[in-house]
């Protein structure tokens, strides 16, 4: 196995484990909110044995909040589905922007502990391209990642996908702090494995404060 | 000097937490066993309330976002001797327990939690919080080693009596 390889095994366990670990976080939170309304209901009940009557309304707001928990849990395991299928096939045609949507989706936890909001723009049309669909999501990860750390004030980082000049281009802008990083350590020796891998290119813009991956469609 | 049988004053809590319908809910049960309850939702937030609220013990989840539990938990500590303070985290591990008890935790305990078991670890830390204010009151902890493996409700409602005799 060449040395490129034992990279991207190594950073795709990593990858794989730190997205596992934050939905793992993520339903903890939902099971500790189910597990507070179901001790409220129980509560309700030990008032009721003591002749405490039981309002309706207390119950319905029990209710909607398990509901809301559900449907929160489905969302995260509907996130993590995609994700654990992305590595089903080694090559496939993929819409870049249901890529992009697996990752922000997955990413959000992980950008919200760190008081970063992402949007991603809509774009125009699908960007369709042939690829690695598991490669391809680590790159956006490992850009996105050092893109947080590079985010300007408005603490936002937008990601868009658009097709030009026969490329799929992924651009993640609003860096303000990128003059200031390190860059000589960007892109290192993982991203650099992943874009060999998928042929593709990155451009670093201090000046117009983005990061831009362009891929082969 | 308060009348030993009267209703004892209750016992304050800060609870803090990011996950909004989480801290509500803990909020309302707490709240039904006549504990007096503010939440905050983010560290800075429960450094104001801190400084004028009188808190006897703090209930802090470890991972929020921008301050977390653990700074969190260092300032309290440095800012207000006398508070104790329970952990909760969804991510527990010997690591991160171990951290948080150097810093002055005094309890630490996994979500989701166990009422029952909360309730337990609350008694100890108001103890721990009346020993600590009062060293040299020999006949109150007496009382309080008789009362310290009682019913956690019974024994806390027993030590706020005690608390209220000293104000």
């Amino acid at each position: 196995m060449s040395y490129q390889w034992d990279i991207l095994c190594e950073e795709g366990l990593q990858f794989f484990g730190k997205m596992s670990a934050s939905i793992a976080h993520e339903i903890k939170n939902v099971l500790a909110v189910v597990n507070e309304n179901a001790g409220l209901i129980q509560d309700y009940i030990s008032m009721h044995e003591r002749g405490i009557p039981i309002d309706p309304e207390q119950l319905k707001s029990v209710s909607r909040m398990i509901t809301k928990q559900v449907r929160r849990a489905d969302t995260i395991m509907k996130n993590m589905s995609k994700f654990a299928h992305s590595t089903d096939q080694v090559i496939k045609t993929e819409n870049v922007n249901d890529i992009l949507d697996v990752v922000t989706n997955l990413s959000n936890r992980l950008a919200t502990m760190r008081e970063i909001t992402l949007e991603k723009i809509p774009s125009e049309g699908p960007v369709k391209i042939k690829t690695n669909p598991f490669f391809l999501e680590n790159l956006i990860w490992l850009c996105l990642d050092f893109s947080m750390d590079a985010v300007g004030p408005e603490r936002t980082v937008r990601l868009l996908a658009r097709e030009i000049d026969n490329n799929a281009r992924i651009t993640f802008s609003q860096l303000g702090r990128l003059p200031e990083m390190p860059l000589e350590t960007f892109p290192d020796k993982r991203v650099e494995a992943l874009l060999s891998a998928l042929q593709g290119d990155i451009t670093v813009d201090t000046q117009a404060g983005t990061i831009s991956i362009s891929l082969p469609v | 000097m308060t009348n030993a049988q009267s209703t004892p004053s209750q016992i304050k809590i800060l609870a803090v937490d990011d996950e909004v319908d989480f801290l509500n809910t803990l909020s309302q049960r707490l709240e039904s066993r006549d504990f007096q309850v503010a939440t905050a939702s983010n560290g800075e937030q429960a450094i104001k309330e801190a400084k004028t609220g009188g808190f006897d013990v703090a209930i802090l989840d470890l991972k929020m976002p921008g301050m977390d539990g653990q700074e969190l938990l260092k300032i309290l500590k440095e800012r207000h001797k006398f508070l104790e303070i329970i952990m909760l985290t969804g991510y527990p591990s010997v690591e991160s327990a171990v951290e948080c008890t150097k810093l002055g935790a005094f309890g630490y305990l996994e979500k989701p939690y166990d009422l029952e078991k909360l309730l337990g670890v609350l008694k100890d830390a108001y103890e721990t919080r009346l020993k600590k204010k009062f060293p040299h009151d020999q006949k109150r902890m007496r009382e309080l080693e008789m009362l310290a493996s009682g019913d956690p409700m019974a024994a806390l409602s027993a030590m706020m009596r005690l608390d209220d005799l000293e104000k």
